[in-house]
């Protein structure tokens, strides 16, 4: 279950405030897919922000796998954003110096997994994004849409219940983008790995069983299931 | 994140800046040289000081003098009281001598096995039958110094009519080398101050290898070492009816079973209760260490100011580095990775650099020390000593102490990192 209570955001002080996410409440099936769409500066980014524990809310609660974020502590926020989440960013956000196998094994020692365990499981996830045989190539020589999918092989290396992403084709002409959003929606298949995806793409939008329209920080709209 | 992992990320994040990270290091580096080559030297010079105590003195003996510093001034410019027992030397310099009553006296305290003066005394030349005039001088030969010899060897005290002869003179005096003088005779003329010459015979006995610790201007040595009956015979020979005449600059003081630290310093005090100056080989090689010390600390010193501009050279270059990867920063922070750990990175990171500036100055001051060795030895004859002494000890603790400078150097870089807003850094494009 993903649910929000009353979730605002302010940013800035006193005279210039920006009130970025407005009195959100939501109640979402945490294994469904997930679309958050709205126009831009509408507050998208700010929602999955505070969804994936990256930002605190000025007030309201965001409420995820049982767990109240607004009262864990910094480690505890650490330790949900590692175990819990997988994160997929526009601009990729892959180490270009770095080898596909050591990009993916970031999580891998965030989460302090004993190194004879690891191999076999970035291995794993590279077979599922298809660059296993990249495994020892830079980041620096993929193409945009490999440097993503070597992104959503980050995301998943450690088996994450919710997999986040921001506009995780914006970067990509529209052929590339299908790929990885078809990879995406795979794994939601395979795995059941709940997909909260941020995008402008209707098309995007239309596949996922929940739809999140947001306008100037608030919801407008809600369609597909919702569970009372 | 283990250590593991964090050593070989922060490893791995300075071979992407490898030229900075290098130039960084050599900064450091410089001082670590500076260190290590200071560290080296100041060792080479407590260790020749202490040779050079070792050949020159006897440790079971004092140095006694009248005063009780050697050079007394005896109270600034005005004049002095007069008194029988100053000799000057240069205009203002006062010195008194011992006389026969003074060695009387110590002759007498307890502890003392023996007391010599100092013969030392000028020869007008010295030759053989095949050879031309050369100046020399002679002096009592002592048993109890360590003396190296080229040929030749000495068992106990020198026999009467007996010489040691210093290598330079081999040559001079017409001998093909060192074995070839052994056994030979050799003349040493003496002119009396106040008139007569007088040539003595003397036989070759051994042969004595200058060192280069040798007291001796220019490291040349021109006295010949003979019995100290002899020696006193010269000496008597040539002031005898001068004002100087058994008055010495000062005398040796053989102590009994003197070997013993604690029966020498019983002796040393008992005769400093008396009034005089007396000197062991340890105070003077105590103050010879002390003289190196004070210019190793001097040096030092100039090390550390190189090491503080360097210090600021690994903040400067870690911030950078932090800016310049606000984005992986942002990235591992959003992966879960706490402040802590992002922290660590950063300062190990500056660890690194001081490790390896640390084996590089120290790195390059051996292998300098190693090939400048044997080419310094050369130069000042220095024997078979070696002016840089590398010790692993100091090594070890000063490549210690800089990765401690860079690691301290690394923290305010690695708190920003650590204090990086994740979503921020994400946001920038
Ligand atoms: N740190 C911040 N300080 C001030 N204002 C901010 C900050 N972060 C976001 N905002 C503002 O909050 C609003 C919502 O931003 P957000 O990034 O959530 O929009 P978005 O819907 O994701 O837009 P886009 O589709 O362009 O990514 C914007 O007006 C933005 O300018
Ligand atoms: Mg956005």
């Amino acid at each position: 279950m993903i649910e929000t209570r009353n979730l605002s955001k302010v940013y800035g002080k006193k005279d210039s405030t920006m009130q970025a996410v407005r009195d959100i409440n939501l109640k979402l099936e945490q294994t469904k897919t997930i679309a958050i769409i709205g126009k831009s500066g509408s507050g998208k980014s700010t929602l999955l922000h505070l969804i994936g524990g990256l930002d605190r809310p000025t007030s309201g609660e965001v409420i995820i796998l049982g767990r109240n974020l607004t009262q864990l502590s910094k480690r505890e926020m650490d330790d949900y954003r590692s175990q819990d989440l997988g994160f997929v960013f526009q601009s990729f956000f892959v180490e270009p110096n770095q080898t596909c196998y050591q990009n993916v094994a970031l999580p891998l020692e965030i989460n302090r997994v004993p190194v004879a365990q690891r191999r076999q499981k970035i291995e794993e996830a590279l077979k599922q994004v298809d660059l296993l045989d990249k495994i020892k190539s830079k980041a620096v020589t993929l193409s945009g849409g490999e440097k993503q999918r070597l992104a959503i092989a980050r995301a998943i290396v450690s088996n994450p219940k919710i997999i986040l992403a921001d506009e995780p084709t914006g970067n990509l002409d529209s052929a590339t983008g299908d790929k990885v959003i078809n990879l995406l929606f795979d794994l939601h298949r395979k795995h059941g790995t709940a997909l909260v995806i941020v995008t402008h793409d209707q098309d995007i939008a239309k596949r996922c069983d929940i739809r999140v329209m947001i306008k100037d920080g608030s919801v407008e709209k809600i369609e597909g299931v919702i569970k009372e | 994140m283990s250590w593991r992992d964090i050593l070989l990320r922060s490893a791995r994040s300075l071979r992407q800046a490898k030229v900075r990270t290098m130039l960084t290091a050599l900064a450091l580096a410089v001082g670590g040289f500076t260190l290590t080559a200071t560290l080296a030297a100041a060792n080479g010079a407590r260790a020749y000081g202490a040779k050079l105590v070792d050949t020159n003195f006897d440790p079971s003996s004092l140095v006694v003098t009248k005063s009780t510093s050697l050079l007394s001034r005896n109270g600034s410019d005005k004049p002095q009281l007069y008194n029988t027992d100053y000799t000057s030397v240069g205009r203002n310099f006062l010195i008194e001598e011992l006389s026969q009553s003074d060695l009387s006296r110590l002759a007498k305290i307890p502890g003392v096995d023996s007391v010599f003066e100092d013969y030392s005394t000028a020869a007008l030349y010295i030759s053989t039958q095949n050879s031309g005039k050369y100046t020399g001088s002679t002096s009592a030969y002592d048993p109890y110094v360590t003396h190296q010899f080229a040929a030749g060897s000495v068992n106990g005290q020198l026999a009467a009519g007996e010489v040691v002869l210093p290598d330079d003179y081999i040559s001079l005096l017409g001998f093909k080398n060192a074995n070839a003088s052994i056994g030979k005779t050799i003349t040493v003329v003496v002119r009396q101050t106040l008139g007569g010459i007088e040539a003595k015979q003397f036989n070759v006995a051994a042969v004595l290898t200058s060192p280069s610790t040798l007291i001796n201007p220019g490291n040349i040595n021109t006295t010949l070492l003979v019995n100290p009956n002899d020696a006193q015979a010269i000496y008597s020979y040539v002031n005898n009816g001068t004002v100087n005449f058994n008055r010495y600059l000062s005398a040796t003081v053989r102590v009994q079973d003197g070997t013993n630290p604690a029966k020498l310093s019983t002796v040393e005090n008992a005769i400093k209760a008396a009034g005089y100056g007396a000197m062991s080989a340890k105070d003077l090689q105590a103050t010879i260490t002390q003289i190196v010390n004070v210019l190793q600390i001097i040096i030092l010193v100039f090390g550390f100011i190189a090491l503080i501009a360097s210090f600021f050279g690994v903040v400067n270059t870690q911030y950078i580095s932090v800016l310049e990867r606000t984005r992986e920063i942002g990235l591992m922070k959003a992966l879960g990775m706490s402040s802590r750990v992002v922290s660590r990175l950063f300062i190990v990171e500056a660890a690194w650099i001081g490790v390896i500036g640390a084996l590089l100055g120290s790195g390059v001051a051996i292998v300098a020390g190693m090939l400048l060795n044997p080419w310094i030895a050369r130069q000042i004859d220095f024997g078979s000593s070696h002016l840089l002494v590398f010790r692993p000890t100091q090594m070890l603790a000063l490549i210690v102490f800089l990765t401690l400078i860079a690691t301290v150097a690394g923290l305010l870089p690695a708190r920003k990192a650590a204090k990086l807003d994740p979503i921020e850094a994400l946001r920038t494009e």
